[in-house]
């Protein structure tokens, strides 16, 4: 056993966040801790990394009691972990970010050169192919990941906790990861991986914790077991499979008509046709950086588009104001949360209000209604199920699925023709998927048109009646449910063409 | 010739306070602390010096005093700003209005007087004569009545660039200045390193300061920092705290000065003389910000 945490409680103000919590990791082993967002899996994990301190309980690591205070007392001791949001200093190189903290010297000196070496040795070593000299505002992603992961083994660590690594990465890059965490298995390490994708926790694992509400409430070795027993573990009850019946056809809701956007010279979006119909759900698959963002802003108006059309509800709506495409009958339920969804410093009330100021009962002539804003807030937080412990809490307090749901509710209260759904369940728990999914379905139902644009392909294929691939600001295909499997799909997504033979 | 001679002499002479003081500015940028307070700081070393030479007539004891005072100064800044979370923009100007209040104050209590001081017994920092050149007609008139300070400006902005881009400590600094919670997830004290590369690099103002009340005669004249402290921070913008730079953006800065004073007394009004350097100001960051822009248009393209 390379490390031992022992009957561990932890408890914020009057949440139970760890609840007599047991775990052990096997030297070389890759193990896996399940759970929905707050079951306690990043708890535990902090309390190792020394970010947090446990109530009671007892850590042991190689052999000895440890009492971590910070994360330099865990490094000493040998773990590491790879945070989620990455730790990175943009405009400094790779290997200047590798060595940060216990830099090579030459007296008072930087030994860059040996730095340099020293990086691509390690980099050699584990298989993490990587340029010590670029600059990591140059890197995408995934290399930014892998930076972190040097980082850690530069420091010797012998335990290497993942915290859901795979939330930031396309698919491409996450199949890198993953063989990444193979490799390091092999070469001696011992991983501890924190996530809610039971596909990724198949794929690796060696053995999985589940938890739930704070306590671990099953041990599997991954071999013995299957996505469909973890996740009902996760979740606590059996998943339902959505019922979804045979689109009625309704008129078209939302059209674009070769669309075209081109910024600083390159063509981001190519002559982009698409239609969605009253009832129907239309996703957009494509490895993330293909223009689907572009796409969206253009047909909402956050970005100009440089030629086409764009309709809603039959208006023609082309480069207008974000406010009157919403006005002509659209909701958008943004890619990112925090940058275009809310205001992370306003009240829960305020940014549920947003969009509906000038609208009776909220304001009259200018003047707010506080009583009718504070309990349509409320309406929406208790319909949609948003934990939360006052209306007038700041929205940055809110846990990312729980923020989601009321962004999920605030859009899909405007009860619009069109809804645009950006990203609608990305980096939230099952349960909270699962809300949103079945408002969306239900949407379609009432003759809503829905435009899905998803890094999930399991959420595209699952949710859509038609799928549009799009690949380098082009459609690339067009299918209906069912005429589909996801190996064509992903070879179409990049850039592939399919074979009719 | 011998005009131009002097043109360059005396913008040398008005670059290297600039050029002192955004060195500082650098430091305080590179770590993201934010340093509006560089004006008062400027005023308070430069009042204190000339205080203490007045009344210990030691010129090494006036240096230093005003070395502490300038790092006492920003010490007080960075603490208020890093530690308490202060509002940078209204530290640096409470200090600046203290400042100014202050050394009036100061002046008047001391002196009796409100405008300038400038007893004629008492002599400034030694100049120094380059023996190498003080027989070449032109360039001896350029490098006449520089003092020891004018030269260490210039050696102290490649101190500072080794300092900063060279040796494990600039390369922490300049990190932890690019993403601080990165450095201190990796343990890091954070506002220790702040406030001490703050505070020490403020020493480099109070040489400034002396040079203000000390570098010619000594005198001190109400507002003698004449928001030298705010052009230096524009200088320090120019050259985005690279101390090479440095030399550079206050030189433009140096140079406007210069010609403002030096075309005094030609027909052009007083008023639209000393607006030279302040619009030089606003031009060259307009003009950089341009280029800045152009530069990443082609570069995306």
């Amino acid at each position: 056993m390379i490390f031992e945490m022992k009957h561990i409680t932890k408890t914020y103000d009057t949440v139970v966040a760890n609840d007599d919590v047991s775990l052990h990791l096997n030297p070389g082993e890759i193990l896996s801790i399940v759970g929905e967002n707050g079951a306690g899996k990043s708890t535990i994990m902090k309390i190792l990394y020394g970010l947090e301190k446990p109530d009671s309980g007892e850590i042991i690591v190689g052999g000895a009691p440890r009492h971590f205070h910070n994360p330099s007392d865990a490094m000493a001791a040998g773990i590491g972990m790879v945070q989620q949001h990455f730790m990175l200093f943009e405009q400094m190189t790779v290997a200047e970010n590798i060595v940060f903290k216990n830099e090579l010297r030459k007296g008072l000196f930087m030994d860059m050169d040996k730095a340099v070496e020293t990086v691509r040795q390690l980099s050699d070593r584990y298989g993490l192919k990587i340029d010590p000299k670029a600059r990591i505002a140059d890197c995408p992603v995934g290399l930014r990941q892998r930076v972190e992961i040097l980082k850690i083994l530069y420091q010797n660590a012998e335990i290497i906790i993942f915290d859901e690594p795979s939330a930031v990465l396309t698919p491409l890059e996450v199949e890198a990861l993953l063989d990444t965490i193979r490799g390091l298995a092999k070469a001696g390490k011992s991983i501890v991986l924190i996530t809610h994708k039971l596909q990724e926790v198949m794929a690796v694992s060696d053995r999985v914790y589940v938890m739930r509400q704070g306590k671990v409430v099953a041990e599997r070795m991954a071999a013995e077991t299957d996505m469909e027993e973890l996740a009902m573990l996760m979740v606590g009850h059996p998943l339902a499979s959505y019922q979804i019946d045979p689109p009625v056809p309704g008129k078209t809701l939302l059209e674009t008509r070769d669309l075209c956007l081109v910024e600083n010279g390159r063509k981001v979006l190519s002559d982009i046709s698409l239609h969605v119909n009253a009832g129907e759900i239309v996703g957009i698959a494509g490895v993330s950086g293909n223009g689907q963002s572009e796409l969206i802003q253009c047909i909402t108006g956050l970005a100009r588009s440089t030629g086409g059309q764009v309709f809603v509800a039959g208006a023609d709506v082309t480069n207008r104001s974000v406010k009157a495409i919403r006005d002509a009958g659209l909701a958008h339920i943004s890619e990112d949360r925090y940058v275009w969804g809310s205001a992370t410093d306003g009240t829960l009330e305020e940014n549920t209000l947003m969009i509906r100021q000038d609208d009776a009962p909220f304001s009259k002539r200018g003047i707010v209604n506080h009583k009718s804003i504070r309990d349509y807030a409320v309406r929406l937080i208790k319909e949609f199920n948003v934990k939360a412990s006052s209306p007038v809490q700041k929205m940055r307090e809110l846990s990312g699925g729980n923020a989601q749901k009321l962004i999920v509710a605030r859009e899909m209260s405007l009860d619009t023709p069109v809804l645009i759904c950006c990203e609608p369940t990305r980096g939230i728990d099952i349960g909270a998927m699962e809300a949103i999914h079945r408002r969306m379905l239900q949407r379609r139902d009432q003759g809503s048109a829905i435009l899905l644009v998803s890094s999930e392909l399991t959420e595209i294929m699952s949710l859509s009646d038609r799928i549009y691939v799009i690949f380098e600001g082009k459609i690339v295909g067009e299918f209906t449910r069912g005429s589909m499997d996801d190996k064509h799909l992903g070879l179409l997504m990049v850039g592939g063409t399919i074979n009719h033979e | 010739m011998n005009y131009l001679a002097q043109v360059i002499n005396s913008t040398l002479r008005e670059i290297t306070p600039i050029l002192l003081v955004s060195l500082c500015a650098g430091v305080c940028s590179k770590v993201q602390v934010f340093n509006i307070a560089l004006e008062g700081t400027l005023l308070m070393s430069a009042f204190f010096a000339f205080l203490t030479h007045y009344f210990l007539r030691n010129i090494f004891l006036s240096v230093a005093v005003a070395m502490v005072v300038a790092m006492g100064m920003t010490f007080i800044m960075s603490f208020f700003i890093v530690k308490l979370k202060g509002q940078p923009m209204i530290v640096g100007m409470a200090l600046n209005t203290f400042a100014r209040g202050f050394t009036t104050f100061l002046l008047s209590v001391v002196f009796k007087t409100k405008g300038a001081v400038n007893p004629s017994d008492l002599k400034g920092l030694t100049k120094l004569d380059l023996p190498g050149i003080r027989r070449i007609p032109f360039v001896s008139t350029m490098f006449s009545s520089l003092t020891v300070i004018d030269y260490l400006a210039f050696v102290l902005a490649v101190v500072m660039f080794i300092i900063m881009y060279r040796t494990v400590i600039g390369f922490r600094l300049r990190a932890l200045g690019i993403n601080q919670s990165a450095a201190s997830s990796l343990g890091i004290n954070v506002p220790k390193y702040q406030i001490l590369a703050t505070t020490f690099s403020g020493c480099m103002i109070g040489l400034a300061g002396c040079l203000l009340t000390l570098g010619r005669n000594a005198m001190f004249i109400q507002d003698i920092s004449g928001a030298r402290g705010y052009v230096a921070l524009a200088a320090n913008n120019l050259c985005k705290g690279h101390p090479l730079g440095a030399i550079i953006s206050s030189a433009l800065f140096g140079f406007t000065t210069a010609l403002a004073q030096s075309l005094q007394g030609t027909a052009i009004r007083q008023q639209l003389l000393q607006c030279i350097p302040y619009i030089a100001t606003i031009a060259a960051m307009a003009f950089y910000n341009a280029y800045a822009k152009a530069k990443a248009k082609r570069q995306a393209a």
